[in-house]
């Protein structure tokens, strides 16, 4: 399951960035594609690019002077949220797959602290309503997420274009880079010993999704008479859920390790009713 | 009166018919606004924001 795993997330991180030339030209594909929004995160000015981010879509067109709630992107969101939760997360996104990469069996694991998987929940709402809010002279916002927070942005599209793009852009590197920088490494830095911290404790599309994953078409279900309670799942579980209870949590990102782990197939991904 | 704990399956999914058809409605309403998004001329918006280098998103600039 993990190498499955493994290789649909590889998969899909070079689906969404194939222009792997780009990186050494510093330009960014412009073609149609772009106008569609993968459902996970994935800076669009990332040189390999080849979509949109769902974020940093719904930022920029609430941050233009009419700035309004994009229903286009809300409407992806939505629909891949209400499919199957925070599956993108586990299986999809190019972030979570570099966090994962970065999780090694080291002397030293330790949990992500219980406040710190709350702040996301935080960040939703100001990503999405702070552009329209927060407006300069001219009725501008900004996409405030990406600007002093997107590790996404910093790894995929400040560094490289900083080093292979036009060199007008080294002229703008400044206070704010280096501490976008700063963050990128404290985040990947900790992923080496919490298991995805940045998913976990700052993530808007995961919190948004996290919502779903309760009420999505396909969740995780418990067979509560095949569960024999030997908790075999609880210790498979990457992000530390009191399993079997706490299944569909806000918090799991759908590796479906614990499905893996259940000695009696008690637990299932599937279009179930017994999820708790 | 509490709810019979050993019911069949099939007794407890026509007990809770909204859990079954929430996430129909919901992904069925996210499709809609996608929908409603691209007469609205949303998808070109997106991509005359993505075709371009976004320097806020590459924390450039002071």
């Amino acid at each position: 399951m993990e190498r499955l795993r493994r290789l649909v997330q590889i998969t899909a991180a070079l689906a969404a960035n194939p222009r792997l030339d780009n990186f050494f030209s510093g330009r960014l594909y412009q073609g149609p594609l772009k106008q569609v929004c993968v459902p996970f995160l994935n800076c669009y000015s990332c040189p390999g690019a080849v979509a949109a981010c769902p974020l940093g879509s719904l930022q920029s067109l609430a941050a233009a002077p009419a700035g309004r709630l994009s229903l286009y992107v809300l409407g992806i969101m939505l629909a891949a949220g209400a499919a199957a939760g925070r599956i993108m997360c586990g299986w999809l996104c190019p972030f979570g797959l570099l966090q994962d990469l970065l999780d090694r069996p080291l002397p030293v694991r330790l949990p992500l602290p219980r406040p710190m998987t709350h702040v996301k929940f935080l960040l939703l709402p100001l990503a999405v309503i702070l552009p329209a809010l927060w407006v300069d002279a001219y009725g501008f916002g900004a996409p405030y997420f990406c600007q002093y927070i997107c590790p996404a942005g910093t790894l995929t599209a400040g560094i490289p274009l900083v080093a292979a793009g036009p060199p007008e852009l080294r002229l703008l590197v400044g206070p704010l880079f280096w501490s976008k920088v700063a963050l990128l490494a404290l985040i990947l830095g900790a992923a080496l010993v919490v298991y995805r911290p940045f998913c976990r404790g700052l993530c808007p599309l995961g919190a948004f999704w996290g919502l779903l994953n309760r009420w999505s078409l396909f969740r995780l279900t418990l067979d509560k008479e095949g569960c024999t309670g030997c908790r075999s799942c609880r210790p498979s579980c990457p992000v530390g859920l009191p399993l079997p209870g706490g299944l569909n949590s806000p918090e799991c990102i759908r590796c479906l390790r614990c499905i893996k782990a259940c000695p009696g197939s008690a637990l299932r991904l599937g279009r179930g009713t017994s999820g708790t | 009166m509490s709810r019979n704990r050993t019911a069949p399956r099939a007794q407890i999914r026509a007990a809770r018919p909204h859990r079954e058809a929430l996430p129909v409605i919901l992904i069925l309403a996210g499709l809609v606004l996608a929908g409603a998004g691209l007469l609205r001329g949303e998808a070109a918006e997106v991509f005359r924001k993505a075709a371009r280098l976004c320097l806020e998103c590459m924390g450039l600039g002071y």
